[in-house]
């Protein structure tokens, strides 16, 4: 099934004075369960692409339907309640409020959405535990590793079971070890709850462990299939 | 959630808080400490006034008021039998004979107001003998007349304790008399302006200058129950007493000391607001610097799903924390000291001259009304839910995209 599907997408920044087309006409899919990568240079527009997706910017052309509602010309706080509902985000940093434990930071957005305590601590607790922190519920983030960081960050991504999650260079700041523990983490979620995850990379390490890749180049998509290695 | 979340952001950035805090606490009570100054300044002073001077509530003939002339008197036994229904409202009583005169002295002269009193009754209603420097508050004596004169008086006359002085009045037939009466007492209430212009002698001894007869009086003095407003003794006197009586409290005969009790606490509120703008401005620069600083984080959580609410309820929230700590602690700590030099008073010694030239103590007795201090609370919670409106418009308004770019 079809979870996102993107239609003559662009993105143009500064239109009237000097243009730069990041997302320059993009049309594909995303199917529900897909492990998808973005990949392309520095400056191919993938943050672009998914802030677009995940309503965080407003496309200057194009559509975008998710579970077919058209969300291209939602006002912007609807954008912010749809998000909220239906999809998850991760960031290559700062991704966790400081002020709050991993615990917390993982029932944030199922506060927010008012699901009741019981859920809330049984769902934090196991996918603490499937990220392999549940030792570290109580801890503030500055307690944490980076890579413990980002653990959390997929946990809370994965928490209220969104649409799909959306995932701009999560592995940038970390070591080749805990790139490769974040990664496998995402993959075994992925196929263990059949969330869709599509995340952005330069590492080929990681494009590796993707299932589908997408490949960009000034705006556009040059490529798309199964990586090699695969 | 979102309530805690503001909690345990103004606790973040612990030196920064804590300067805006301190700032409010030391704002507060400074205001609070000072409008507690002024009001028991203000308050000792009225009282003063009503306790040397004034009484309650004073009975005079309306004619007496309007003209002031001491040919319009009134006969004692009338108006103690249109009272009598409100003997256990009224705890006591002094009739008075009042009459403008110049009081000469071999060196100078000067216009004082002459106070005729009988000093028992005269020593429940005021208590002018507590004022007395030397001397005595009259003595029994049939030889010489005797006057109650103030320190400020003695020097201006430049006489002494048991020195004679001369008292030229006119009488009830218009004629000027002149008569020697002897200083028994010196006193000074600490009130220039009054002490300087008024005398006091025995009703019976003026009696026979004014040549007026017995049981004929100008002043009734009045000291009620003070459980009960003394507007509601004064209607109860009113209704008591024939139509061309006067009755008039405190306020009414001194328009001014009610004024000065309310130029007071509009004086407060300036303060007051002198101080929450400053505050003010500290909140917002404080609070922009928040949300600058935190601009990334502003970005990944409304790219969460926190909406313009919420996010801005967590900023409005974040600045009350941050201002009621302050008014709080600014309370207990203008509270304690008020508490504390209410009771012991604070000396201003070395300013004795300057306060008592203005008829105030010099030592003052700081006191607030507890329901000031609510005010003030509700009036820095304002004050922050309007100081918060520009972090919060710039942490809503801000771009998420490029908020979370870097
Ligand atoms: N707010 C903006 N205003 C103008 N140009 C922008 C803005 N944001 C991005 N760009 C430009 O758009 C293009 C795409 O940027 P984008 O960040 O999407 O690339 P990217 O593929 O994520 O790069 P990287 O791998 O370095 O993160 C770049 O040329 C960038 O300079
Ligand atoms: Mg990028």
């Amino acid at each position: 099934m079809e979870v996102i599907k993107i239609r003559s997408l662009k993105k143009i920044y500064n239109p009237d004075t000097v243009p730069v087309h990041a997302v320059d006409g993009i049309d594909t899919e995303f199917q529900s369960g897909e492990f998808t990568a973005i990949v392309g240079p520095s400056g191919c527009g993938k943050t672009t692409f998914l802030n677009l997706v995940g309503g965080l910017e407003s496309p200057t052309e194009g559509e975008i339907f998710i579970n077919g509602e058209n969300i291209s010309h939602k006002k912007k706080s609807q954008m912010t309640d749809f998000r909220l509902h239906n999809i998850g985000f991760v960031f290559q940093a700062y991704n966790l409020i400081p002020v709050m434990s991993a615990y917390e930071n993982v029932a944030f957005i199922m506060e927010l959405l008012g699901r009741p305590q019981s859920e809330i601590k049984t769902r934090v607790m196991e996918l603490l535990d499937a990220m392999g922190v549940a030792d570290k519920a109580g801890q503030r983030p500055h307690q944490l590793s980076g890579g413990q960081q980002q653990r959390v960050a997929v946990a809370r991504a994965l928490a209220s079971k969104p649409k799909f999650i959306l995932a701009d260079e999560p592995t940038a700041n970390l070591d080749s070890h805990s790139t490769e523990t974040l990664l496998d983490l995402m993959l075994k979620m992925n196929e263990k709850e059949g969330t869709t995850i599509i995340f952005s990379t330069h590492d080929q390490r990681v494009m590796n462990k993707a299932r589908r890749l997408v490949q960009m180049d000034d705006g556009k998509i040059v490529g798309n299939g199964k990586p090699e290695a695969n | 959630m979102i309530a805690r979340l503001a909690w345990r952001n103004v606790w973040r950035n612990k030196v920064r808080s804590l300067i805006v805090i301190v700032a409010t606490m030391l704002g507060i009570s400074g205001a609070l400490f000072i409008a507690g100054l002024m009001t028991g300044m203000t308050n000792s002073w009225v009282q003063k006034q009503i306790d040397t001077e004034l009484s309650d509530i004073q009975i005079h003939l309306k004619e007496f008021v309007i003209e002031e002339d001491q040919k319009f008197f009134f006969d004692r036994g009338e108006i103690e039998e249109a009272l009598e229904p409100l003997s256990s409202s009224i705890r006591a009583q002094s009739f008075r004979l009042k009459a403008e005169g110049l009081a000469m002295s071999a060196h100078n002269s000067y216009q004082v107001i002459i106070t005729g009193v009988e000093p028992n009754q005269e020593l429940g209603v005021t208590n002018l003998n507590t004022y007395l420097k030397e001397g005595v508050y009259f003595r029994e004596s049939k030889r010489i007349k005797q006057i109650l004169i103030s320190r400020k008086l003695q020097e201006e006359l430049k006489v002494r304790l048991n020195s004679k002085i001369v008292l030229n009045l006119s009488d009830l037939n218009g004629e000027i008399v002149g008569e020697a009466f002897k200083v028994v007492g010196i006193f000074k209430t600490g009130n220039g302006p009054y002490d300087q212009g008024h005398v006091f002698v025995l009703n019976s001894e003026f009696r026979s200058s004014l040549k007026m007869e017995e049981g004929n009086f100008h002043e009734l003095a009045l000291r009620v129950n003070p459980e009960i407003p003394i507007e509601e003794h004064e209607a109860n006197i009113k209704k008591a007493i024939p139509e061309k009586y006067l009755a008039e409290t405190w306020a009414e005969m001194q328009p001014a000391l009610k004024m000065t009790e309310s130029y007071m606490d509009t004086f407060s509120y300036i303060l007051l607001s002198v101080v929450l703008t400053a505050l003010i401005f500290g909140i917002i620069n404080t609070m922009l610097m928040v949300v600058l600083e935190r601009s990334r984080e502003i970005g990944m959580l409304r790219s969460l799903g926190l909406n313009d609410r919420k996010v801005g309820m967590m900023f409005i929230l974040e600045t009350i924390y941050l201002s009621l700590t302050g008014a709080v602690f600014g309370n207990i700590i203008s509270w304690i000291l008020i508490r504390h030099y209410g009771r012991i008073g604070i000396h201003f010694e070395a300013w004795e001259e300057g306060f008592e030239s203005f008829g105030y103590e010099s030592v003052v007795f700081p006191m607030l009304e507890g329901n000031f201090y609510l005010i003030v609370t509700i009036l820095v919670f304002l004050t922050a839910l309007l100081a918060s409106y520009f972090p919060v418009r710039k942490a809503i308004r801000l771009d998420i995209a490029t908020a979370i770019r870097n």
